[in-house]
């Protein structure tokens, strides 16, 4: 099976560990990833609050690429995900339907198909993991431009979780913000919020926070030490990709080059489990 | 055309049994139609009713006993009309009846189906709060008092099955521990559970639905458990049963196949002789499977269960010819001699010394002879049979390998023995296909040349075939061959000329549907038919075979019936996915089975799996996910002794003729699965409204004990959260009633637990209706509800306590986070998808949100002629408003009929009574048993023994269920038998049976009132079910206290009175005229009053309605309808001077014309209905009266219809809402304004779209479908701003124009306005009824307002019979509204008018004069104002009017008045009887 990806600029930068580990993982499942070319920038960051046009011309050409491709594009950073599937409705006003589908890798990951293979293939069952699943803000809102029917609580992750052999506590706050888009400028709210999703996932009773978007695992991950001073209080709390995740049940060697990039390193509480 | 005087109602809940009662008691035929199993609909789940708290079964049980009971009301139940076709007058609907598996007409609710019914599911009375049975009663007061059985389908696993076994039955039974009665339905199929339960191939757990989401279920370990934990007790020899029939019927072969045909025909009196031609029965069973894989005595055990019905068996009695046996006398030959020759591979040396066929083999080591083996074995095949042989020669310490041409993907071997002969050690040589077997020079075997093998395209089994490859020719060196490569049958007893075909595979050739030979009368099945196949085909096949040879030797056509059809119950993977999500199924995975090691396997030929143990198959057995909910187990079947269950009813379609139609089918509650915000399934503790009415109800799961489901603890703090579901973007409408609901959850909840505190988020409180604002009042202030504005956004739980995180603004503009215990969401009315299809198969239109589509002018009408509706399907509304609407139905569905009216009911006809009054009394008693009910606490025998040992009691008697059919008639004989002159039924409660037994008695010539009733059952059996002995002891207490009473009863006559068939109206505005107007339609003469000179009342200061409606024409043509309307007569200008007389026969004083000239008129009449209407407020504050630009909504209406230019100026205009209401000295909303000012407000902006229009309000009350105009004003750019109670607006002039200033709650701050006009929005006020409450002795409310005779189910009635009320009168309502009341009271006079003449009860009050001091406490304490002091200066009771309620005799200080059937002396008699038990009891002590 072959499909397009596009995997926006922080995978190439940041989020090298997502980049690495779903390209690993879906070397291992038989998934080829056709990297776009001559992708550019999706316009997340700045171009859609400034300049409309600047916004739906950056996201319009990509899409144009993908649909000379002719196949579905996987997108693993939720806000790149968003925009394009904005650009799609947009497109679809002006009546012009793509002739392909634009799938967050989470949505490409869980179709029945390639869950059957991640199944059948899991040398190494999570057992003993207690995670939240967080998928942020966008990665299923908003429904009328995700199209998500379970937009208050999607429940893909946790079965995806669930299948590894993790166990997937539910909680409430899955789509509560972050603060990502203020990361830069409202330090002092990012702290607020993600304190808050850490409180909420400790007395869910959670170890791990399974992430599937690269600005959430940054803002989650890098402000724990912060937080921690602020709170006099200790957070430690892995923040993990769902495609690492994948890779450590699958049994792939390279776990270990991408948890090292992590500012909460996983692999002391992985060890605890036996599973590192 | 042909008009049918019958109508049919679809929906029974409220509103539908009110216009059945209101058609049938007005001689009507009535067809009800209900999609459930029982009628009461959604008033029957709730607890409370607002605003009087009263308890809702106990106001609807009684309308359920008497539509249920009615003689003209025909209960079509388990319904749903398919069709409408022909026209108004004259329709046939065609209904669709579903199964009901329970015939209503046998059935008597006594629960033991449920009883002794293993499948649960959750119960949809308590919204799965609490579980119920596939047999099922919807709730204990059910109408008709009759179980039915739910069934979806056939469950996949018992379509996949050959043999169709319950499995989803059985292992509902090993959930409930019953393995008895799970083995028992096994072999209602299947002869051979353990053998099945072990060596089966299982097709049902291939199709078990459970694999959609985790593993199919271990069905064949189940049955297997099932035998082991029952054949763990010997077994105890069968009767014979004894032949009835002469027909002799011979069976050739002793395996599974002709041992189940035997048995089958066994059971059905036939004479069978089974001829075996081994020395043991069983067939291949027996000779085939090895020992550890299937114990020779589980096969002896359960053939012994067979060869005990008297099946003649005879082993080692080859058949050699056909022939014989019919010279014997057989009638009948069923050839059943399986498969079992070996088959030997065409190479060469096939036929060596050492090379063995796998079935004499098999054979030989199972029959305890086993062959000398060398030690090597090679298996050639890769079935079932060959690794029997592979792991048979291992057992015999033999190295085994196995060769198989084809790959092991392609082996038909289940693959866990292909596992399991691995791990014993057999090796496996895949793709290896022999070519010859090479023998020594003795002719022994010493190897088996092989050829490797590769697979080439599919052959047409659809397998890849194996092609050889050239070269790899090899050999395996080895002592023996076993050939496993196929079986097929000995046919060498049946020759060609034998008549019997014989294929080309070397089967017999028989047709599949009737396994006849060409022969007749031979039939053959099994494997010799078809070549090896599983135990499980043998059995189904054995069943066929049983049933065709049945069918052939009555003389009946062979082919079988087709079975009734039903749907297979198979899932789709999404809609497991669903149903997951849900939460109603868990992902749980297969129970293991523990197998023996393979080290000890391998040492004997003991079992190799271990089987489940008890908690195992608990474990295993509580993953069935009943797909076809009913298992057809058939518990209830054996249980019934009624004969009422009936599994093989079908669906059928059936025509039913009337004139009209009404639609009552309700709604469905709002699923708050799509409000996932507010996490609804997903958090325990977050209940919907309905829920939680479960959760108050005494009846509910919790008892009525305010619990939250995730810890049973008492929740402090309980959050109501509003227009859930209601006032969004996908349904645009208020659900009206929701608020008034909330606030009542809340008080009773407050009432049961005092420590909890209710809040209620809300946004408008919208508390219109007759005494909910005073209602909303009491909640706030005597219980301490808390309501907080504002509208929540969702809620969060905290995992580790369950309770649930709220954010809300508060009243100072903050947010905040409360924490709550439970959240109960008031989930809105929609309509359902039944009422969509009932639309549809109707003909009617629907508006835009799926409502009935009817216009406010005929409220009523749907778009077909002819169709009418009422209830929440016509809108959002509560009870008493659907209640009025059925009614208001009723009048219309049978306006057109009026001229067939009488024409299709039935009156019964009785014998003439007999005259006992003079005679001895001789009492009969009967006890029933009512099943187990009764009988199985109470010792029936010896109550009975007692009641015949007292007096006058000349005859006892007991029934195992008084109440059947049978009985009536049993009852009856008795009578005429015995000459008995009263009756006694000691059994259950008169509230359901008394009418049944009075109507047997009549029936039997006695009067009804010669009946008398002891009810041992709901206050005695049911209660002390753990006394037995004291309940015995009190049942007899019981019996002796009805006899005691029995002896004074008197017959008593039943009075009947003449009805004068013409209606007096009071009130000549809308609902005067209409109901008027709709008296003449229906055939009666109508008089109407009004004290003002023209007609029309308020009605004729209206000029449009919301949606545009033109007022004026309407009461334009009203008008002229109801004055040139020849059977109404109208008295303008008169007022009412005296008014007497009781239902039927009033008789009425008018004065008409005022100015002194008026004459008094007297009318004759047999009904009253009371319309005086309302007004409007005059205000006395904000300046009305004192500046010109300060007006009514009234006269702001009068304007916009009046004077454009003055329109066209306004620049700014307020208007004040709840101006005279809501307020103390008003304490009531009067409904109409806000939707008076939204209106106007349009108006005006349609006028002038300039003008700025604002509305000061304090809760916007646009209820059911004005919200749309409430939300349409607000586009409009009309300014909607709150105001609070204790800030009213300030209202002044400044500067020479009018100043309106008020605190804004929202900004917090003061806003001014200077508007051209003001608009007051006036309250309505009652018109001055004072002294006409008082002629009519009728009551009225506080505020002025006609009093009606319950809030609820009676809207438009009086407590005094024969006299109603409608429109303003009643409460301010709008025009739909006052229609469909005014349509409502002629519905309601009509059930009076219609009879010729009224029965009169005989249990009424009398007074004796001597006694009568006049005291005047009767007059007082009668509640419907009958008793007077007559002209002779005693009190007089009208019987008539008497409502037999008895409170006037008990109070009665002179003991004047005696209630009769219920006198002092009888009542005495019965106390005696207590005293003396009593004193018995006192006497035991003391000894």
């Amino acid at each position: 099976m072959k499909v397009s990806y596009y995997p926006g600029c922080a995978l190439h930068g940041t989020a090298r560990e997502y980049d690495e580990s779903t390209r690993a993982v879906s070397a291992l499942l038989g998934v080829e990833l056709g990297e776009l070319p001559d992708w550019n920038c999706c316009g997340a960051s700045s171009a859609h609050v400034t300049d409309d046009s600047l916004a739906q011309g950056l996201v319009a050409r990509n899409l144009a690429i993908a649909e000379k491709e002719g196949r579905d594009l996987v997108v693993p950073c939720a806000a790149c995900y968003s925009r394009f599937k904005a650009g799609e409705r947009e497109m679809e006003e002006g009546a012009h339907k793509l002739n392909f589908r634009i799938l967050s890798l989470l949505e490409f990951l869980v179709d029945d198909g390639l869950m059957d293979r991640i199944h059948g293939m899991i040398k190494q069952p999570l057992v003993g993991l207690k995670m939240v699943s967080y998928y942020g803000c966008l990665l299923v809102r908003p429904p009328k431009v995700t199209g998500a029917k379970k937009y208050e609580n999607p429940e893909e992750m946790d079965r995806l979780l669930g299948l590894l052999g993790a166990e997937a506590i539910p909680w409430s706050y899955k789509t509560d913000c972050c603060g990502g888009s203020l990361v830069l400028s409202r330090a002092d709210i990012v702290r607020r919020l993600t304190r808050k999703l850490f409180d909420k996932a400790l007395e869910a009773g959670a170890e791990v926070i399974a992430v599937a978007c690269p600005l959430c695992q940054s803002n989650l991950d890098s402000r724990q030490e912060e937080i921690s001073r602020e709170a006099g209080k200790n957070y430690q709390i892995p923040i993990l990709y769902i495609t690492e995740l994948i890779g450590l049940s699958l049994g792939h060697p390279d776990t270990g080059k991408w948890f090292r990039r992590h500012f909460v390193d996983p692999r002391k509480l992985l060890a605890s489990k036996g599973l590192y | 055309m042909e008009k049918i005087g019958a109508v049919m109602v679809i929906g029974g809940g409220v509103g539908g049994m009110q216009a059945a009662l209101d058609l049938a008691n007005s001689g009507f035929k009535v067809y009800l139609v209900e999609e459930s199993s029982a009628i009461g609909g959604r008033m029957a789940q709730l607890d409370k009713t607002f605003p009087t708290n009263d308890c809702s079964m106990c106001t609807i049980s009684p309308k359920l006993v008497e539509t249920g009971r009615h003689l003209n009301i025909e209960l079509l139940m388990d319904s749903e009309v398919v069709k409408v076709e022909g026209e108004a007058g004259n329709f046939t609907v065609t209904v669709r009846r579903k199964p009901r598996y329970i015939d209503v007409n046998k059935c008597n609710g006594c629960g033991e189906c449920a009883q002794v019914c293993p499948v649960i599911i959750p119960s949809r009375f308590d919204q799965s709060m609490s579980q119920e049975r596939a047999a099922y009663r919807l709730y204990p007061q059910a109408v008709p008092n009759a179980y039915a059985i739910e069934k979806r389908g056939i469950a996949p696993c018992r379509d996949a099955c050959p043999s169709g076994q319950r499995a989803q039955g059985y292992i509902a039974l090993i959930r409930e521990g019953r393995y008895e009665d799970a083995l028992r339905v096994i072999k209602e199929d299947n002869p051979f559970p353990a053998i099945c339960g072990r060596i089966c191939n299982h097709r049902c757990e291939d199709a078990c639905n459970r694999g959609l989401l985790d593993q199919p279920m271990d069905i064949r370990a189940l049955k297997r458990f099932v035998t082991d934990k029952v054949y763990l007790q010997p077994r105890v020899p069968l009767d014979p049963i004894q032949p009835n029939r002469e027909q002799r019927v011979a069976i050739i072969g002793a395996g599974p196949c002709g041992l189940t045909a035997a048995r089958d025909l066994v059971r059905l009196g036939f004479p069978v002789t089974v001829f075996e031609a081994l020395p043991v029965a069983g067939g291949m069973l027996r000779v085939g499977v090895p020992e550890y894989r299937l114990p020779a005595a589980i096969i002896e055990r359960e053939i012994a269960d067979i060869t005990d019905l008297g099946v003649d068996l005879r082993l080692n009695n080859p058949v050699i010819n056909l022939d014989d046996l019919s010279a014997q006398g057989y009638k009948a030959v069923l050839i059943a001699v399986g498969a079992h020759e070996g088959i030997r591979l065409p190479i060469p040396g096939a036929d060596l010394d050492g090379v063995l066929l796998n079935t004499p083999f098999l054979r030989d080591v199972r029959l305890g002879r086993p062959p000398e083996l060398g030690k090597k074995v090679v298996v050639i095949g890769a079935g079932d049979v060959a690794m029997d042989c592979a792991r048979t020669a291992v057992r015999l310490g033999k190295e085994v390998h196995v060769h198989y041409r084809r790959s092991r993907a392609e082996a038909t071997a289940d693959p866990m023995e292909i596992q399991h002969a691995e791990e014993e050690g057999v090796a496996f040589q895949f793709l290896s296909n022999p070519v010859e077997i090479i023998g020594d020079d003795r002719g022994r075997v010493q190897g088996v040349r092989l050829i490797r093998m590769e697979l080439g395209e599919a052959d047409e089994s659809g397998r890849r075939r194996p092609i050889p490859i050239s070269g790899s020719e090899h050999i395996v060196p080895c002592d023996q061959v076993i050939f496993s490569v196929g079986q097929q049958a000995g046919l060498a007893f049946i020759p060609e000329s034998s008549g019997v075909g014989v294929t080309r595979e070397m089967t017999l050739k028989v047709s599949p549907r009737t396994l006849a030979t060409d022969r007749p009368g031979v039939f053959a099945a099994g494997d010799v038919t078809s070549g090896t196949a599983y135990v499980i085909e043998a059995v189904a096949q054995g069943h066929k075979a049983a049933a065709s040879i049945h069918r052939y030797l009555e003389g009946r056509e062979l082919e079988p019936e087709p079975p009734p059809e039903l749907p297979v119950v198979k899932l789709t993977g999404e809609e497991m996915k669903e149903r997951a999500a849900r939460g109603e199924v868990r992902v749980t995975p297969r129970v293991r089975v523990q197998t023996l090691p393979a080290g000890e396997r391998i040492r004997s030929f003991d079992e190799v799996s271990l089987g489940f143990t008890d908690e195992e198959a608990q474990a295993e057995a509580a993953r069935c996910l009943a797909c076809g909910v009913c298992s057809e187990c058939l518990s209830c079947f054996y249980k019934c002794g009624l004969g009422a269950i009936d599994h093989d009813m079908v669906e059928r379609l059936e025509e039913v003729r009337i004139g009209s139609l009404i639609l009552a089918p309700g709604y469905d509650v709002y699923s708050a699965h799509s409000s996932q915000e507010f996490g609804w399934g997903r958090y325990p503790n977050v209940l919907n409204a309905l829920q939680f009415e479960r959760i108050l109800s005494a009846s509910g799961p919790t008892l009525g004990h305010v619990q939250r489901p995730s810890d049973g603890k008492v929740p402090k703090k309980i959050a109501f959260l509003q227009c859930v579901g209601s006032r969004d973007q996908n349904h645009p409408y208020c659900s009206a009633v929701c608020c008034m609901y909330a606030t009542k959850e809340a008080i009773i909840a407050r009432e049961h637990e005092k420590e909890v505190e209710p809040t209620i988020f809300f946004i408008d409180i919208r508390a219109y209706g007759k005494g909910f604002d005073a209602y909303y009042e009491r909640a706030k202030k005597e219980y301490g509800v808390r309501y907080v504005r504002c509208a929540i956004s969702r809620v969060v739980e905290d995992p580790r306590t369950q309770n649930l995180l709220i954010t809300y603004l508060d009243e100072g503009g903050e947010i905040r986070e409360e924490e709550f215990d439970l959240v109960v969401l008031s989930v809105g009315m929609v309509p359902s998808a039944s009422t969509k299809e009932l639309a549809k198969n109707v003909g009617i239109e629907l508006d835009a949100y799926g409502f009935a589509k009817t216009d406010p002018l005929t409220p009523l009408a749907t778009t077909r002629p002819g169709v009418y509706v009422c209830g929440v399907f016509q809108g959002p509304k509560d009870i008493p408003e659907t209640v009025a609407q059925a009614s208001g139905a009723a009048a219309a569905a049978s306006e057109i009929l009026s001229e067939v009216r009488g024409t299709l009911v039935t009156r019964k006809e009785y014998p003439a009574q007999k005259e006992v009054q003079e005679e001895e009394p001789r009492i009969g008693v009967f006890v029933c048993r009512c099943g187990n009910n009764i009988g199985g606490v109470i010792d029936v025998p010896a109550v009975k023994e007692y009641a015949a040992s007292l007096g006058a009691v000349v005859f006892a008697d007991e029934n195992l269920y008084t109440c059947s059919q049978d009985t009536q008639e049993k009852l009856k004989k008795a009578i005429e038998e015995h000459k008995l002159n009263r009756v006694i039924v000691a059994s259950c409660s008169p509230r359901t049976h008394e009418p049944l037994f009075q109507e047997t008695i009549r029936e039997a010539g006695l009067n009804r009132y010669l009946f008398e009733m002891a009810n041992i059952r709901d206050q005695c059996s049911w209660v002390h079910t753990h006394d037995k002995e004291k309940a015995t002891s009190k049942a007899k207490d019981l019996v002796r206290m009805a006899i005691a009473d029995a002896r004074l009863i008197r017959p008593l006559e039943e009075l009947t009175k003449g009805v004068i068939k013409r209606g007096l109206v009071i009130g000549g505005g809308l609902s005067g005229m209409t109901a008027a107007l709709g008296l003449a339609e229906q055939g009666f003469e109508a008089v109407l009053v009004e004290k003002e000179n023209e007609l029309g009342g308020n009605l004729r200061r209206l000029k449009t309605t919301l949606d545009g409606k033109d007022v004026s024409r309407y009461l334009e043509d009203l008008t002229a309808r109801v004055t040139h309307h020849p059977r109404i007569q109208v008295f303008p200008d008169a007022v009412i001077t005296d008014f007497s007389g009781y239902v039927g026969n009033y008789k009425t004083a008018l004065k008409v014309g005022s100015d002194g000239k008026g004459k008094e008129v007297e009318i004759e009449h047999g009904i009253t209905i009371v319309a005086t209407g309302g007004e409007e407020l005059k205000p006395k504050e904000y300046l009305y009266g004192q500046d010109k630009r300060v007006l009514t909504q009234l006269e702001m209406e009068a304007l916009l219809h009046g004077d454009g230019e003055k329109i066209g100026e306004l620049k700014e205009v307020v208007m004040i809402q709840c101006v005279g209401s809501r307020n103390e000295e008003r304490p009531y909303c009067s409904r109409v304004c806000c939707a008076e000012a939204v209106k106007n407000a349009l108006t005006l902006k349609a006028l002038n779209p300039k003008a700025g229009v604002t509305i000061l309000y304090r809760d916007m009350r646009m209820y059911g479908t004005l919200e749309e105009d409430y939300t349409r004003a607000r586009k409009a750019g009309i300014r909607f701003l709150r105001y609070e109670e204790e800030h009213k607006p300030e209202v002044t002039q400044k500067d020479g124009r009018v100043q309106v200033t008020f605190y804004n709650p929202v900004l917090r701050e003061n806003l001014t306005f200077r508007p051209d006009l003001l608009v007051l929005s006036a309250a309505t006020i009652a018109a001055d009824t004072a002294e006409l409450a008082s002629m009519l002795k009728v009551p009225r409310t506080a505020d002025g307002f006609f009093l009606e005779a319950h809030m609820k189910l009676r809207p438009v009635d009086f407590a005094s019979e024969g006299i109603y009320l409608c429109g303003i009168a009643h409460s301010p309502k709008r025009i739909d509204e006052s229609l469909s009341q005014a349509a409502a009271a002629v519905a309601r006079a009509c059930t009076v008018l219609a009879k010729d003449q009224i029965q009169i009860s005989g249990v009424v009050s009398v007074v004796d004069a001597d006694k009568c001091a006049a005291c005047l406490t009767c007059v007082r304490v009668c509640p419907y104002n009958v008793p007077v002091i007559n002209k002779e200066g005693v009190a007089e009771i009208e019987a008539a009017m008497c409502h037999g309620c008895g409170i006037c005799a008990s109070e009665c200080p002179g003991k004047a008045i005696k209630l009769q059937h219920f006198t002092d002396e009888q009542v005495m008699a019965k106390c005696d009887v207590i005293v003396e038990v009593l004193s018995d009891v006192f006497k035991e002590e003391r000894v």
